[in-house]
Protein backbone atom coordinates (compact mmCIF):
# COMPACT_ATOMS: atom_id res chain seq x y z
CA UNK A 1 0.00 0.00 0.00
CA UNK A 2 2.16 3.27 -1.07
CA UNK A 3 1.86 6.11 1.16
CA UNK A 4 3.04 9.47 1.01
CA UNK A 5 4.42 12.15 3.60
CA UNK A 6 1.16 13.95 2.97
CA UNK A 7 -1.25 11.76 3.90
CA UNK A 8 -3.27 13.50 7.15
CA UNK A 9 -3.92 10.21 8.87
CA UNK A 10 0.27 9.71 8.71
CA UNK A 11 1.74 10.74 11.69
CA UNK A 12 5.55 12.12 11.31
CA UNK A 13 7.19 9.92 12.93
CA UNK A 14 6.77 6.73 11.05
CA UNK A 15 7.95 5.78 7.48
CA UNK A 16 4.72 4.41 6.26
CA UNK A 17 1.03 3.61 7.02
CA UNK A 18 1.61 -0.46 7.90
CA UNK A 19 4.28 0.64 10.76
CA UNK A 20 2.15 3.34 11.98
CA UNK A 21 -0.74 0.78 12.31
CA UNK A 22 1.66 -2.20 13.51
CA UNK A 23 3.39 0.10 15.90
CA UNK A 24 -0.46 1.37 17.40
CA UNK A 25 -1.71 -2.41 17.43
CA UNK A 26 1.93 -3.44 19.64
CA UNK A 27 0.67 -0.94 22.02
CA UNK A 28 -2.78 -1.77 22.51
CA UNK A 29 -1.68 -5.30 23.08
CA UNK A 30 0.49 -4.63 25.47
CA UNK A 31 -1.98 -2.54 26.99
CA UNK A 32 -4.22 -5.69 27.32
CA UNK A 33 -1.65 -7.50 28.74
CA UNK A 34 -0.90 -4.78 31.40
CA UNK A 35 -5.01 -5.50 31.84
CA UNK A 36 -4.90 -9.19 32.37
CA UNK A 37 -2.50 -8.79 35.36
CA UNK A 38 -4.49 -5.82 37.00
CA UNK A 39 -7.85 -8.43 36.49
CA UNK A 40 -5.88 -11.46 37.48
CA UNK A 41 -4.58 -9.98 40.42
CA UNK A 42 -8.32 -10.05 41.53
CA UNK A 43 -9.16 -13.07 40.55
CA UNK A 44 -5.93 -14.57 42.36
CA UNK A 45 -7.51 -12.70 45.47
CA UNK A 46 -10.76 -14.68 44.50
CA UNK A 47 -9.18 -17.91 44.76
CA UNK A 48 -7.07 -17.23 47.86
CA UNK A 49 -10.33 -15.83 49.49
CA UNK A 50 -12.30 -19.20 48.43
CA UNK A 51 -10.04 -21.51 49.41
CA UNK A 52 -10.65 -20.45 52.72
CA UNK A 53 -14.16 -19.26 53.34
CA UNK A 54 -15.92 -21.97 51.40
CA UNK A 55 -18.61 -22.03 52.92
CA UNK A 56 -18.96 -17.90 52.64
CA UNK A 57 -18.62 -17.76 49.29
CA UNK A 58 -21.05 -20.24 48.78
CA UNK A 59 -23.66 -18.61 50.59
CA UNK A 60 -22.52 -15.56 48.67
CA UNK A 61 -22.71 -17.57 45.21
CA UNK A 62 -26.53 -18.12 46.28
CA UNK A 63 -27.18 -14.51 46.76
CA UNK A 64 -26.13 -13.34 43.20
CA UNK A 65 -29.25 -13.34 40.69
CA UNK A 66 -27.95 -15.73 38.10
CA UNK A 67 -30.88 -14.31 35.32
CA UNK A 68 -29.43 -10.68 35.60
CA UNK A 69 -25.54 -12.67 35.21
CA UNK A 70 -26.52 -14.66 31.98
CA UNK A 71 -28.54 -11.43 30.84
CA UNK A 72 -25.31 -9.70 31.02
CA UNK A 73 -23.57 -11.89 29.33
CA UNK A 74 -25.74 -12.81 26.54
CA UNK A 75 -25.76 -8.51 25.92
CA UNK A 76 -21.97 -7.86 26.29
CA UNK A 77 -20.87 -11.13 23.93
CA UNK A 78 -23.79 -9.18 21.61
CA UNK A 79 -21.90 -5.88 21.69
CA UNK A 80 -18.87 -8.11 20.95
CA UNK A 81 -20.12 -9.21 18.00
CA UNK A 82 -21.13 -5.32 16.48
CA UNK A 83 -18.12 -4.37 17.58
CA UNK A 84 -15.97 -6.71 15.29
CA UNK A 85 -18.69 -6.29 12.67
CA UNK A 86 -17.65 -2.29 12.91
CA UNK A 87 -14.50 -3.02 12.47
CA UNK A 88 -15.40 -4.81 9.16
CA UNK A 89 -17.06 -2.63 7.97
CA UNK A 90 -14.58 -0.05 8.71
CA UNK A 91 -11.93 -1.95 6.58
CA UNK A 92 -14.51 -2.14 3.98
CA UNK A 93 -14.86 1.53 4.10
CA UNK A 94 -18.31 1.22 4.59
CA UNK A 95 -18.72 4.42 7.50
CA UNK A 96 -22.28 4.12 7.76
CA UNK A 97 -22.42 0.92 8.27
CA UNK A 98 -19.81 0.47 10.28
CA UNK A 99 -21.11 4.00 12.33
CA UNK A 100 -24.37 2.19 12.65
CA UNK A 101 -23.10 -0.61 14.46
CA UNK A 102 -21.45 1.17 16.74
CA UNK A 103 -24.28 2.80 18.00
CA UNK A 104 -25.52 -1.10 18.51
CA UNK A 105 -22.55 -1.65 20.48
CA UNK A 106 -23.11 1.28 22.32
CA UNK A 107 -26.40 0.47 23.48
CA UNK A 108 -25.78 -2.94 24.41
CA UNK A 109 -23.03 -1.11 27.08
CA UNK A 110 -26.04 0.79 28.83
CA UNK A 111 -28.12 -2.17 28.50
CA UNK A 112 -25.44 -3.81 30.36
CA UNK A 113 -24.35 -1.03 33.11
CA UNK A 114 -28.98 -0.84 33.62
CA UNK A 115 -28.65 -4.09 34.47
CA UNK A 116 -26.16 -4.12 36.57
CA UNK A 117 -27.76 -0.75 38.41
CA UNK A 118 -30.52 -3.07 38.92
CA UNK A 119 -28.24 -5.83 41.07
CA UNK A 120 -27.09 -3.02 42.75
CA UNK A 121 -29.95 -1.17 44.26
CA UNK A 122 -31.38 -5.23 45.17
CA UNK A 123 -27.54 -5.74 47.17
CA UNK A 124 -28.29 -2.25 48.66
CA UNK A 125 -31.44 -2.64 49.46
CA UNK A 126 -30.92 -6.11 51.36
CA UNK A 127 -27.43 -4.70 53.17
CA UNK A 128 -25.51 -7.00 51.33
CA UNK A 129 -22.89 -4.66 51.14
CA UNK A 130 -18.74 -5.15 51.24
CA UNK A 131 -16.75 -5.05 54.54
CA UNK A 132 -17.77 -2.49 57.31
CA UNK A 133 -20.61 -1.47 55.21
CA UNK A 134 -22.39 -5.09 55.64
CA UNK A 135 -26.02 -5.06 56.92
CA UNK A 136 -25.53 -1.21 57.24
CA UNK A 137 -24.38 -1.45 61.38
CA UNK A 138 -25.18 0.98 63.77
CA UNK A 139 -22.45 3.51 64.54
CA UNK A 140 -22.09 5.18 67.80
CA UNK A 141 -21.11 8.66 67.95
CA UNK A 142 -17.24 7.41 68.19
CA UNK A 143 -17.98 6.22 64.75
CA UNK A 144 -17.21 2.89 66.10
CA UNK A 145 -19.63 0.00 65.50
CA UNK A 146 -22.12 -0.78 68.40
CA UNK A 147 -22.30 -3.82 69.40
CA UNK A 148 -24.88 -6.07 71.43
CA UNK A 149 -24.28 -8.42 74.56
CA UNK A 150 -23.23 -11.04 72.07
CA UNK A 151 -20.76 -8.80 70.98
CA UNK A 152 -22.17 -8.93 67.48
CA UNK A 153 -22.75 -5.91 65.15
CA UNK A 154 -26.32 -3.99 65.78
CA UNK A 155 -27.99 -4.15 61.88
CA UNK A 156 -30.21 -1.67 60.48
CA UNK A 157 -33.74 -2.52 60.72
CA UNK A 158 -34.66 -3.19 57.44
CA UNK A 159 -31.53 -5.33 56.83
CA UNK A 160 -33.38 -8.77 57.53
CA UNK A 161 -31.26 -10.18 55.27
CA UNK A 162 -28.11 -9.38 56.86
CA UNK A 163 -29.08 -10.14 59.92
CA UNK A 164 -30.39 -13.90 59.17
CA UNK A 165 -27.12 -15.09 60.51
CA UNK A 166 -24.99 -16.34 57.76
CA UNK A 167 -21.32 -18.30 58.01
CA UNK A 168 -17.93 -17.04 58.26
CA UNK A 169 -17.66 -13.32 57.11
CA UNK A 170 -20.04 -12.70 53.98
CA UNK A 171 -18.70 -9.14 53.74
CA UNK A 172 -15.60 -10.81 52.61
CA UNK A 173 -17.60 -12.09 49.97
CA UNK A 174 -19.43 -8.90 49.22
CA UNK A 175 -16.43 -6.83 48.97
CA UNK A 176 -14.52 -9.07 46.17
CA UNK A 177 -18.29 -9.59 44.42
CA UNK A 178 -18.18 -5.12 44.60
CA UNK A 179 -14.55 -4.48 43.44
CA UNK A 180 -14.95 -6.41 40.50
CA UNK A 181 -17.84 -6.21 39.23
CA UNK A 182 -16.97 -2.26 40.10
CA UNK A 183 -14.04 -2.12 38.25
CA UNK A 184 -14.98 -3.88 35.34
CA UNK A 185 -18.32 -1.87 35.14
CA UNK A 186 -15.67 1.29 35.51
CA UNK A 187 -14.11 -0.68 32.30
CA UNK A 188 -17.51 -0.31 30.48
CA UNK A 189 -18.28 3.52 30.85
CA UNK A 190 -15.03 3.93 29.70
CA UNK A 191 -15.39 1.93 26.79
CA UNK A 192 -18.76 4.09 26.37
CA UNK A 193 -16.54 7.06 26.34
CA UNK A 194 -14.20 5.59 23.48
CA UNK A 195 -16.39 3.96 21.29
CA UNK A 196 -18.71 7.47 21.78
CA UNK A 197 -15.31 9.24 19.91
CA UNK A 198 -15.19 6.81 17.87
CA UNK A 199 -18.53 7.30 16.44
CA UNK A 200 -17.78 10.72 16.28
CA UNK A 201 -15.33 10.12 14.24
CA UNK A 202 -16.51 7.69 11.86
CA UNK A 203 -19.29 10.18 11.66
CA UNK A 204 -16.96 12.44 10.11
CA UNK A 205 -15.83 10.24 7.84
CA UNK A 206 -12.34 10.42 8.96
CA UNK A 207 -11.64 6.54 8.41
CA UNK A 208 -11.07 4.63 5.03
CA UNK A 209 -9.93 1.05 4.47
CA UNK A 210 -5.89 2.41 4.60
CA UNK A 211 -7.11 3.90 8.04
CA UNK A 212 -9.18 2.39 10.44
CA UNK A 213 -6.64 1.60 13.34
CA UNK A 214 -8.65 3.59 15.96
CA UNK A 215 -11.33 1.44 15.32
CA UNK A 216 -9.90 -1.84 15.49
CA UNK A 217 -8.37 -0.93 18.63
CA UNK A 218 -11.56 0.36 20.29
CA UNK A 219 -12.41 -2.95 19.07
CA UNK A 220 -9.51 -4.91 21.12
CA UNK A 221 -10.20 -3.00 24.50
CA UNK A 222 -14.03 -3.88 24.14
CA UNK A 223 -13.03 -7.22 23.45
CA UNK A 224 -11.07 -7.69 26.53
CA UNK A 225 -13.80 -5.69 28.71
CA UNK A 226 -15.99 -8.64 27.45
CA UNK A 227 -13.69 -11.58 27.95
CA UNK A 228 -13.11 -10.14 31.47
CA UNK A 229 -16.89 -10.48 31.92
CA UNK A 230 -16.78 -14.31 30.44
CA UNK A 231 -14.59 -15.22 33.22
CA UNK A 232 -16.29 -13.16 36.20
CA UNK A 233 -19.94 -14.44 35.73
CA UNK A 234 -19.38 -18.13 36.30
CA UNK A 235 -16.75 -17.29 39.17
CA UNK A 236 -19.08 -14.98 41.19
CA UNK A 237 -23.00 -16.30 39.86
CA UNK A 238 -22.69 -19.79 39.77
CA UNK A 239 -20.25 -22.21 41.27
CA UNK A 240 -21.15 -23.65 44.29
CA UNK B 1 -9.70 -3.48 -10.46
CA UNK B 2 -12.68 -5.09 -10.18
CA UNK B 3 -11.56 -8.49 -9.38
CA UNK B 4 -9.47 -7.34 -6.14
CA UNK B 5 -12.79 -5.44 -4.68
CA UNK B 6 -15.10 -9.12 -5.81
CA UNK B 7 -12.31 -11.01 -3.27
CA UNK B 8 -12.54 -8.55 -1.10
CA UNK B 9 -15.86 -8.50 -0.77
CA UNK B 10 -15.49 -12.74 -0.51
CA UNK B 11 -13.11 -12.18 2.09
CA UNK B 12 -15.77 -9.90 4.06
CA UNK B 13 -18.41 -12.50 3.37
CA UNK B 14 -16.20 -15.12 4.98
CA UNK B 15 -15.68 -12.84 7.99
CA UNK B 16 -19.45 -11.61 8.33
CA UNK B 17 -20.04 -16.18 8.81
CA UNK B 18 -17.22 -16.74 10.60
CA UNK B 19 -18.09 -13.94 13.17
CA UNK B 20 -22.11 -15.27 13.34
CA UNK B 21 -20.79 -18.60 13.91
CA UNK B 22 -18.64 -18.18 16.71
CA UNK B 23 -21.34 -15.94 18.42
CA UNK B 24 -23.49 -18.61 18.07
CA UNK B 25 -20.96 -21.03 20.08
CA UNK B 26 -20.47 -18.34 22.52
CA UNK B 27 -24.35 -18.38 23.45
CA UNK B 28 -24.78 -22.15 22.82
CA UNK B 29 -21.41 -22.22 25.40
CA UNK B 30 -22.56 -19.40 27.73
CA UNK B 31 -26.33 -21.66 28.20
CA UNK B 32 -24.15 -24.68 28.86
CA UNK B 33 -22.35 -22.80 31.96
CA UNK B 34 -25.74 -21.07 33.23
CA UNK B 35 -26.92 -25.05 33.10
CA UNK B 36 -24.28 -27.02 34.35
CA UNK B 37 -24.02 -26.34 37.87
CA UNK B 38 -27.47 -28.07 37.91
CA UNK B 39 -26.24 -31.53 37.17
CA UNK B 40 -21.91 -30.66 38.59
CA UNK B 41 -21.12 -29.05 41.88
CA UNK B 42 -18.16 -28.62 43.96
CA UNK B 43 -15.11 -28.49 42.53
CA UNK B 44 -15.63 -30.25 39.42
CA UNK B 45 -18.13 -27.81 38.60
CA UNK B 46 -15.42 -25.16 38.90
CA UNK B 47 -13.55 -26.99 36.99
CA UNK B 48 -15.73 -27.81 34.56
CA UNK B 49 -16.67 -24.15 34.34
CA UNK B 50 -13.68 -22.30 34.12
CA UNK B 51 -12.79 -24.87 30.99
CA UNK B 52 -15.87 -23.97 29.62
CA UNK B 53 -14.58 -20.35 29.79
CA UNK B 54 -11.54 -20.46 28.51
CA UNK B 55 -12.96 -21.92 25.72
CA UNK B 56 -14.83 -18.85 25.21
CA UNK B 57 -11.95 -16.47 25.93
CA UNK B 58 -9.89 -18.47 23.21
CA UNK B 59 -12.87 -17.83 20.82
CA UNK B 60 -13.23 -14.18 21.45
CA UNK B 61 -9.14 -13.80 21.43
CA UNK B 62 -8.80 -16.09 17.81
CA UNK B 63 -11.63 -14.77 16.00
CA UNK B 64 -13.22 -11.51 17.27
CA UNK B 65 -9.65 -10.02 18.14
CA UNK B 66 -8.18 -11.65 15.65
CA UNK B 67 -5.34 -13.26 16.93
CA UNK B 68 -4.92 -16.41 14.70
CA UNK B 69 -4.85 -14.10 11.49
CA UNK B 70 -2.06 -11.49 13.21
CA UNK B 71 1.05 -11.98 13.40
CA UNK B 72 2.32 -14.41 16.16
CA UNK B 73 4.34 -11.44 18.47
CA UNK B 74 0.23 -10.31 19.54
CA UNK B 75 -0.30 -13.96 20.46
CA UNK B 76 3.05 -14.22 22.80
CA UNK B 77 2.82 -10.58 24.18
CA UNK B 78 -0.74 -12.07 25.50
CA UNK B 79 0.00 -15.31 26.80
CA UNK B 80 3.41 -13.52 28.53
CA UNK B 81 0.81 -12.17 30.84
CA UNK B 82 -1.04 -15.46 31.40
CA UNK B 83 2.36 -17.09 32.08
CA UNK B 84 3.07 -14.63 34.90
CA UNK B 85 -0.73 -14.71 36.37
CA UNK B 86 0.09 -18.03 36.53
CA UNK B 87 3.14 -17.99 38.50
CA UNK B 88 1.51 -15.70 40.64
CA UNK B 89 -1.74 -18.05 40.86
CA UNK B 90 0.93 -20.91 41.72
CA UNK B 91 3.12 -19.37 44.23
CA UNK B 92 -0.11 -17.79 46.39
CA UNK B 93 -2.26 -21.16 46.02
CA UNK B 94 0.40 -23.32 46.90
CA UNK B 95 1.32 -21.35 50.12
CA UNK B 96 -1.99 -21.84 50.94
CA UNK B 97 -2.41 -25.57 50.03
CA UNK B 98 0.78 -26.35 51.93
CA UNK B 99 1.01 -24.73 54.78
CA UNK B 100 0.15 -28.00 56.57
CA UNK B 101 3.22 -29.95 55.12
CA UNK B 102 5.68 -26.86 56.56
CA UNK B 103 4.09 -26.30 59.95
CA UNK B 104 1.61 -28.75 61.47
CA UNK B 105 0.49 -25.48 63.60
CA UNK B 106 -0.16 -22.86 60.80
CA UNK B 107 -3.89 -21.92 59.90
CA UNK B 108 -4.55 -24.15 57.23
CA UNK B 109 -7.78 -24.76 55.66
CA UNK B 110 -7.79 -28.10 56.58
CA UNK B 111 -7.41 -26.83 60.05
CA UNK B 112 -9.96 -24.49 59.80
CA UNK B 113 -12.84 -26.79 58.53
CA UNK B 114 -11.75 -29.70 61.82
CA UNK B 115 -12.54 -26.33 63.57
CA UNK B 116 -15.57 -25.92 62.61
CA UNK B 117 -16.49 -29.66 62.33
CA UNK B 118 -15.52 -30.04 66.08
CA UNK B 119 -17.78 -26.86 66.85
CA UNK B 120 -20.82 -28.24 64.79
CA UNK B 121 -20.28 -31.41 66.71
CA UNK B 122 -20.07 -29.70 70.17
CA UNK B 123 -23.67 -28.24 69.25
CA UNK B 124 -24.96 -30.94 67.87
CA UNK B 125 -24.25 -33.12 71.41
CA UNK B 126 -25.43 -29.94 73.64
CA UNK B 127 -28.69 -29.83 71.30
CA UNK B 128 -29.06 -34.05 71.95
CA UNK B 129 -28.40 -33.34 75.74
CA UNK B 130 -31.24 -30.99 75.34
CA UNK B 131 -33.55 -32.80 73.68
CA UNK B 132 -32.75 -36.11 76.20
CA UNK B 133 -33.32 -33.72 79.53
CA UNK B 134 -36.79 -32.21 77.76
CA UNK B 135 -37.85 -36.24 77.00
CA UNK B 136 -36.92 -37.26 80.22
CA UNK B 137 -39.22 -33.86 81.68
CA UNK B 138 -41.55 -34.61 80.00
CA UNK B 139 -41.89 -38.77 81.18
CA UNK B 140 -41.32 -37.62 84.67
CA UNK B 141 -44.69 -35.04 83.73
CA UNK B 142 -46.79 -38.08 82.27
CA UNK B 143 -48.10 -39.95 85.84
CA UNK B 144 -48.45 -35.88 87.40
CA UNK B 145 -50.74 -34.85 84.00
CA UNK B 146 -52.65 -37.95 83.60
CA UNK B 147 -55.17 -38.88 86.60
CA UNK B 148 -54.34 -42.47 87.45
CA UNK B 149 -54.18 -41.41 91.18
CA UNK B 150 -57.53 -39.82 90.34
CA UNK B 151 -58.57 -43.02 88.90
CA UNK B 152 -57.22 -45.01 91.79
CA UNK B 153 -59.09 -42.76 94.43
CA UNK B 154 -62.41 -43.63 92.41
Amino acid sequence: MGTHGHDPSLQHHFQNAQQQVDAGRMGIWLFLATEVLFFGGLFIAYAILKTGHGATFEFGHNQLSVPLGALNTVVLITSSLTMALAVLRAKEGNAKSSGRYLVWTLLFAFVFLGVKTVEYTAKYDTCLLPGDMYGLPEIDSAGNMVLNDQGKPVYGAHCTKAMEGFPGQPWVFFSLYFTMTGIHALHIIIGIGLLFWIWLRTRRGEFKPNYYAPVENVGLYWHLVDLVWIFLFPLLYRVG
Amino acid sequence: MSSQSASASDHHHSHLQEYLKTYVKLMILTAITVSASSFVGGTSGLIVTILISCLKGGLVLAVFMHLKDEDKVYTLIFFASLLFLGLFFIGTQGEWVSRGYVNPEADTYELRKEKIRKELKQQSSLEQNFNEYLDGLSEQAVPERVPTTAVAHL
